[in-house]
């Protein structure tokens, strides 16, 4: 029965990550063409970090997802601690909504952000693809948040209010020191949602402001090189980073 | 200085009148009016819903009164919020905050005064040996036992010298020993600090040990107000003589209405008996015994010592049969069937020198207290 279900783990593992580790390996197959195995090589790396112009797009990825994640933290955390401390009739509704941005899909949130910006004649670039970003990472940072401000003890804001403390003081002192956790957790989840989005960055961004992905996209449609696979190994050792770290900032102080 | 001021203040410290407050439509309160006086330990006493916590949360301003009116040390403060009243609540979770340490949960309300740090400091190490927790500053509220951070949490409002504490349930979630002894600490505590406190339980045991006054509760409205003593020996209703301890209730009619008395016909008596209540003959009333003050003897003793029966008949007896004893440890309870119907349970101390239960079940008995000791009251359905 244990072996069982120890070799029953080790499918599922395996189906979930042995593409990521065939992928991880290629990028050191010194082999450039074939699948077939040819040493073990740091070539690719090496190129990879000499390509300008994807060293460029990498850059302009970093600068949105920092950005996009720094916006959607603060925007998502007054969102949750709206709706945490106000009953206003439209709560229930938002509340929904934020659930409604969450599970729809890239295209649609991609699409209606192009007409959107169309109608409103803005040039696609830099801002829209922030604009984008936000757009997506807003709903995930506000429910983090207000699910831990759900978890709280309502009497420690009264707590602070007994003590003396007004609104601001009750926001500084208590409940911001008490929330940051989950606001960082946030921030990294934004962080890697904006990293690796492919679909609404497609519609919102023009040729002005070139991201990874996209870059990864349009070199992976000429063959596939193994600068790609050098590039996603990468990839996956900053998200796996930001994941370990959302984690420990969830965990911390429970 | 306050001395002078509080015995020229005869105003009550915390004034509610006619307090209503609604919640969904639900009373929690109706028409309450309540004084607290200056440096007493008050309890309001009352089952789990009784509007007893709100009282408390209109005090210290979480809540507004729907109608009627708060004054806290003679002044009106409706409308004024918590972090601007003179009272300081312990919160039946604790509420201390999680982020901090015991120094800085300690100092908040000091710091939320803008007190100069050597100052704070110098009262957080103060307040934490009168609460019994010196070196425990740097340590994590998460870290501590219940009883400590229940310390913590009244360090944390008593360091304010508030007018009064208020204390919601703060013994609830504390093991028995724990809470035994914490009663005991509150109670020192209260009277070293001179502050007034308003306790909330629905442990009557709790209320009594600790209270110069008991406020008894039930479904939004006070019921009695007195001492433990008077609420105990003297309640006003049946509902108060039932929530405050065991009771036995006999049914009875009122004969012959008096001044202070009143002609009682029950089970077989035909007395004179204490009424506070004003009676007309022929009104339905109940005769209230707590089960500490009967005294059961059986007949057999009773008809071989003259002197006994003597003694027993000054008093008032009803008769009986046995019906089974329940031990009790210190104590046992003599369950006893009225020969006119209705039951009653008598407590006993065992006898010095036969440790063994006296009575058995189908024993005929006499049941008798002194005379004086009953409470008649009129009659509830």
């Amino acid at each position: 029965m244990r072996t069982l279900r120890t070799v029953y783990a080790g499918l599922v593992y395996l189906f979930l990550y042995l593409p990521l580790a065939v992928m991880v390996a290629y990028s050191f197959n010194s082999s450039r063409f074939s699948m077939a195995w040819k040493g073990v090589t740091l070539d690719w790396y090496v190129k990879l970090f000499g390509n300008s112009s994807l060293m460029q797009a990498a850059l302009h990825s970093l600068v949105i997802a920092v950005l996009s994640a720094t916006c959607s933290s603060i925007l998502g955390t007054l969102v949750a601690m709206a709706l945490h401390r106000w009953r206003f009739p439209s709560r229930k509704v938002i509340r929904t909504s934020l659930f409604v941005m969450m599970m729809s899909p890239d295209i649609v949130i991609g699409i209606s952000l192009l007409v959107l910006f169309m109608a409103l004649s803005l040039p696609l670039g830099f801002w829209t693809l922030l604009m984008a970003h936000v757009t997506l990472c807003v709903p995930f940072v506000a429910i983090t948040v207000f699910g831990r401000l759900h978890g709280f003890d309502p009497h420690v804001v009264e707590a602070a209010r007994d003590l003396g403390a007004g609104e601001y003081e009750v926001f500084r002192y208590v409940v911001l020191p008490m929330v940051f956790p989950a606001v960082l957790a946030g921030w990294f989840l934004s962080f890697t949602l904006s990293v690796d989005d492919v679909i609404i960055s497609f519609f919102t961004t023009g040729p002005t402001f070139e991201v990874l992905p996209l870059r990864i996209y349009s070199m992976v449609r000429l063959g596939l090189k193994p600068e790609v696979n050098a590039l996603c190994a990468v990839m996956i050792l900053i998200t796996v980073v930001a994941v370990m770290l959302s984690q420990r900032f969830l965990k911390e102080k429970q | 200085m306050a001395d002078i001021a509080t015995q020229s203040t005869p105003e009550p410290v915390v004034r509610l009148r006619n307090v209503t407050k609604i919640y969904d439509g639900q009373h929690a309160l109706r028409d309450v009016s309540l004084d607290v006086h200056r440096g007493e330990f008050l309890t309001i006493l009352g089952p789990s819903g009784c509007g007893k916590t709100t009282i408390l949360r209109l005090m210290a301003g979480f809540e507004g009164a729907t109608s009627g009116s708060v004054a806290i040390d003679g002044r009106d403060v409706t409308g004024l919020p918590p972090e601007r009243r003179n009272v300081n609540t312990v919160f039946q979770s604790y509420a201390l905050f999680p982020h901090m340490n015991v120094f800085d949960n300690v100092a908040f309300g000091l710091r939320m005064k803008r007190r100069p740090a050597a100052e704070i400091a110098r009262e957080v190490g103060d307040t934490l040996r009168l609460v019994q927790l010196e070196g425990f500053e740097g340590r994590m509220v998460g870290k501590l036992s219940g009883g400590q951070q229940q310390r913590v949490a009244i360090a944390r409002a008593i360091i304010n010298r508030p007018l009064v504490l208020l204390l919601d349930e703060p013994l609830s979630a504390l093991d028995y020993r724990l809470r035994k002894q914490m009663q005991l600490d509150l109670k020192h505590l209260q009277r070293k600090l001179g502050i007034t406190f308003v306790l909330v339980t629905h442990d009557q045991e709790e209320a009594f040990s600790m209270s110069d006054r008991v406020v008894v509760m039930n479904n939004g409205h006070i019921e009695q107000i007195g001492t433990p003593v008077s609420v105990y020996e003297e309640p006003c209703n049946l509902y108060v003589a039932r929530f405050v301890g065991e009771i036995n209730i006999i049914d009875a009619e009122v004969v012959e209405p008096g001044e202070g008395r009143a002609r009682v016909r029950a089970q077989g008596l035909d007395v004179f008996m204490r009424a506070g209540h004003a009676f007309k003959a022929g009104d339905k009333a109940h005769i209230l015994l707590r089960p500490e003050d009967l005294r059961v003897e059986t007949l057999k003793d009773l008809a071989e010592d003259p002197e006994l029966e003597d003694a027993f008949s000054r008093g008032r007896s009803i008769f009986g049969s046995v019906e089974e004893t329940i031990y009790k440890g210190a104590t046992y309870d003599v369950v006893v069937r009225l020969d006119a119907g209705g039951v009653v349970t008598a407590t006993e101390f065992f006898n010095e020198d036969d440790e063994t239960v006296y009575f058995r079940a189908g024993d005929r008995v006499a049941v008798s207290w002194v005379e004086g000791w009953e409470v008649v009251l009129p009659y509830e359905k």
